[in-house]
């Protein structure tokens, strides 16, 4: 019998958890993709499951890969608000540094000094302001100064 | 050893900075004529700075905003996270004593009579009680806030904190902190503050800032009953939790190594320990018969709000009732929603209510609990 190698690659998060799942059935995954192969060259049709639905979780799709909002309310807005002053302070404490350098330069940048005070004063602002309840002002602040900012 | 020239550089490197923090912490904040210090002590290192900001709020509130105090922010200024830009190997820094340093920032906010709300937890013993004596030797009012956790949410908080914070600053404490250990030095600083008179108000309080117990200096002695708030604190921390609660723990730590695990960068022995802990808290619930029933369901819950219906008939066969709504649900919604985003909106609020009817134990094919579920606060 000729044999032909195939090759995949898959995300390896789902790949780990395929092999999970066949393990716990006492399988081997590539076991079960050579019987998937010969199932739908015997039957001449894709099962019906994999037909309505082709695409692979994705790690977003997995469960627990979200925070549930029942489950974790209440830690969330405490973390984030933790994570949004320390995100402030280090800007913050950035902007005063980036300053002290700008303004000990020989010949300063009037504009890049303007820049960082203007910044550092807003960045100042909001951290006088922040509620740390105020799930809403807090996303606000991530956005702006998290680590995802722009 | 440094020269006397390179001395004179740090020291004068160090004015700048000194007066670039001095500039920081006192802005937005007013002067009190009747200063008071709110002291800070918490087990928990994820949650401080909110709750120190939770200080900041109610004395804002009254006009009188005070400066904020904390190891962790001084710590900014002598190891600043680099930019990407401006930054050069001239970049100064703070290179003075930070608990020197913390000293003078009490004694400059005495100075400005500002209220304060100082973080002691971190701070070593001596520099606690310097910061304290000299507070009510200056005439503050000085209370203590004790904020007190459980080490299941501790990890947590440590463990969650670590996932949403995608910078390279690691939370204040690594996931392997010694719970026993920062209790022990909370009750310490209690026993301290309260025998040597420094405090006239003690606080004890959850980590969303709801009172478990208060209690002012007896005007006699002028001494706080701190054994009672250690009770308190203690009683929070070691209390046994309901099934429920311990399912919905292992819930979160399925979600937490689920999401570490997935992140490529992140350490893997920071993402062994949580699995460690996932699988501590599985076997906790799975131990007891009513936390196993919260926990079954929770899991299937969480599989309805992700997996297609296919999926769904396959894992949970017990809740096929439900999966034929969800079909229906799809196909009333091909048929009534031209639009993509309202046919998803309507499939996501279907999914998320059957899902809750799941969690909750009322799934239609569910099979009936022999007790009825407890009720949960």
């Amino acid at each position: 019998m000729e044999s032909r190698y195939l090759r995949l690659q898959l995300d390896a998060e789902v790949c780990a958890r395929a092999e999970a799942v066949c393990a716990r059935k006492g399988a081997d995954l590539v076991d079960v993709l050579r019987a998937l192969v010969s199932q739908i060259a015997q039957s001449d049709t894709i099962p019906d499951t994999l037909a309505a639905s082709p695409r692979s979780l994705t790690a977003e799709e997995a469960p627990f890969s979200r925070y549930d909002n029942d489950l974790w309310s209440a830690s969330r807005t405490l973390v984030d608000a933790d994570l949004a002053l320390s995100v402030l302070d280090q800007f913050i404490a950035q902007r005063a540094h980036q300053l002290l350098e700008a303004k000990a330069n020989r010949s300063p940048d009037v504009s890049l000094i303007a820049r960082l005070e203007a910044e550092r004063k807003q960045a100042l602002g909001a951290r006088a302001l922040l509620n740390p309840d105020d799930a809403d002002g807090i996303a606000q602040i991530l956005r702006a100064y998290g680590p995802q900012a722009g | 050893m440094p020269t006397s020239a390179g001395t004179s550089s740090i020291r004068t490197r160090n004015e700048q900075v000194v007066q670039l923090i001095l500039s920081d912490i006192f802005s937005h904040t007013a002067p009190s004529s009747t200063p008071r210090a709110v002291l800070l002590a918490s087990v928990q290192s994820v949650g401080r700075r909110g709750a120190l900001q939770r200080i900041r709020h109610h004395f804002s509130q009254i006009g009188e905003p005070p400066a904020q105090l904390s190891l962790d922010r001084l710590h900014l200024y002598a190891s600043p996270k680099p930019s990407t830009e401006v930054v050069s190997s001239s970049y100064p820094r703070f290179d003075g004593d930070m608990s020197e340093m913390f000293v003078a920032l009490v004694d400059e906010g005495i100075r400005r009579q500002v209220n304060l709300a100082v973080d002691l937890s971190d701070l070593p013993p001596p520099v606690a009680d310097t910061v304290a004596t000299r507070l009510r030797d200056a005439g503050y009012r000085a209370g203590a806030m004790v904020v007190a956790t459980s080490e299941d949410q501790d990890r947590q908080a440590s463990a969650l904190y670590l996932d949403l914070d995608r910078s390279d600053a690691p939370p204040g404490q690594t996931l392997r902190s010694d719970f026993d250990r920062s209790h022990a030095r909370i009750r310490a600083l209690l026993q301290t503050l309260a025998a040597r008179q420094l405090i006239d108000q003690l606080q004890v309080v959850t980590p969303q800032g709801q009172q478990l117990y208060a209690t002012e200096a007896d005007p006699v002695t002028g001494q706080v009953n701190e054994r009672a708030a250690v009770y308190a604190l203690e009683d929070f921390a070691r209390r046994a939790a309901l099934p429920r609660e311990i399912a919905q723990s292992a819930l979160r730590w399925q979600t937490l190594a689920q999401r570490l695990s997935a992140q490529q960068q992140m350490s893997r022995d920071l993402v062994a320990q949580v699995i460690a802990w996932r699988n501590e808290a599985v076997r906790k619930a799975e131990a007891d018969p009513e936390a196993a029933r919260w926990l079954s369901w929770g899991r299937a819950a969480e599989a309805f709000r992700v997996m297609d219906p296919q999926q769904l008939q396959r894992e949970f066969p017990e809740h096929s009732k439900l999966v034929e709504r969800l079909q229906d649900a799809e196909r009333y919604a091909l048929e009534h929603f031209p639009h993509l985003e309202d046919r998803a909106r309507f499939l996501s609020q279907t999914r998320a209510r059957l899902a809750e009817r799941i969690a909750e134990g009322r799934s239609p094919m569910t099979k009936p609990s022999p007790t009825k579920p407890p009720r949960t606060r």
